[in-house]
């Protein structure tokens, strides 16, 4: 999770393999991302695979202001397949403050996905607090593997729909005062 | 003079209490422990029999030094242009340096624009359950209010029934006036 928090000091080189989107990570070197034609799904998906051995993980990730978003709840959905992932992937959405400070994440560690697995659809929801200045998402790979990943999307939901990670915005007002809430 | 020193010192590292903020969210829901020295403080509730309910408390550990505070953030909006006072009802016990009820109101990058801590009207050793104000104006530029109850030195502080209500000008203010 910290080192998901530090990943805009890893941004690097590879630019344009996939368009608008960067590969970053702990160990940015041991991966390589792009895009594919694939059978399973209609069109191309994009690919996160290690090319080398060591420790570590990289990520496809992307950042944008969530201007439209702000004081919603929001999911994140996508589709992934997994192949010889020995460590654990999953799919990241982390929401950003002023000065970077971190107002809400989920990476799926507590539901990682690991192994081999089929295209399988994956949500994330997150509260986006008013005082948000930016969204950061992709999918990580720790460790060795090969990730594809597809129609990741974003919607504003009901605020009836679970939350799977931690926000802490603001509270608008004083609450549990009276310690009773528990 | 120096009592004012002393005071701004004091304003200085509550501002700072933001990076503070230790993991222990699920302590109490809506709050959080901060402080100098958070790690030499326990939070939590219990159920006190004085009060027929459940209180909060803020216990020092071992040889505790600094200080700590439970503490809560919400934002300005609500509040902005208006008076407002704070009661929370508290009990003390053992407390060998001060323990205070604090109200901060903070402007845009948590630029400090009034503040009270009860530092010349501390709490210090045993106390029976007492209510305790402090009324302050916030200004229309305020961004988040922020309070909560400190201790500092070694002690146990309970604490109940928080609350937050706009007052009319007459009320005098209990906190300094901080000039642009």
């Amino acid at each position: 999770m910290l080192l998901v928090c530090s990943l805009y000091s890893f941004k690097t080189l590879k630019l344009d393999e996939v368009k608008s989107w960067f590969l970053a990570g702990s160990s940015p070197k041991n991966y390589e991302i792009g895009t594919e034609n694939n059978t399973e799904r209609t069109g191309k998906v994009a690919y996160l695979k290690s090319v080398k051995t060591g420790s570590g993980f990289g990520t496809i990730m992307q950042t944008f202001i969530p201007t439209s978003y702000l004081g919603k709840r929001v999911r994140l959905t996508g589709y992934i397949k997994s192949n010889k992932v020995n460590d654990w992937a999953g799919m990241w959405f982390r929401i950003d403050g002023e000065n970077n400070a971190m107002l809400g994440f989920d990476n799926m560690q507590d539901r990682a996905i690991k192994g081999e697995t089929p295209w399988t659809r994956y949500a994330i929801v997150l509260d986006i607090p008013i005082e948000s200045k930016a969204i950061a998402y992709g999918v990580l790979l720790s460790g060795q593997g090969n990730v594809w990943l597809d129609d990741l999307k974003f919607e504003v939901v009901d605020k009836s729909m679970p939350l799977t990670g931690t926000s802490q915005g603001m509270l608008k007002e004083p609450t549990n005062t009276n310690f009773e809430d528990n | 003079m120096r009592t004012t020193l002393k005071l701004i010192l004091i304003a200085t590292v509550v501002c700072g209490l933001y990076a503070f903020k230790s993991g222990n969210f699920e302590g109490i829901k809506g709050w959080s422990l901060a402080g100098s020295n958070p790690q030499n403080y326990n939070m939590g509730t219990e159920k006190n029999p004085e009060r027929n309910s459940t209180v909060a408390f803020l216990k020092s550990k071992k040889d505790a030094s600094g200080f700590g505070t439970i503490m809560q953030s919400f934002s300005a909006n609500n509040y902005l242009g208006k008076r407002i006072k704070l009661t929370g009802t508290i009990k003390s016990s053992g407390v060998n340096s001060w323990a205070g009820m604090w109200l901060r109101v903070d402007g845009d990058n948590n630029r400090m624009l009034g503040f009270d801590n009860m530092q010349k009207r501390a709490i210090k050793g045993s106390t029976e359950w007492k209510q305790y104000s402090i009324v302050l104006d916030v200004p229309t530029e305020s961004k988040s209010l922020n309070y909560g109850v400190l201790m500092d030195g070694q002690g146990s502080v309970w604490i109940d029934d928080f609350r937050f209500e706009v007052v009319t000008n007459d009320i005098e203010t209990t906190g300094m006036i901080l000039k642009k």
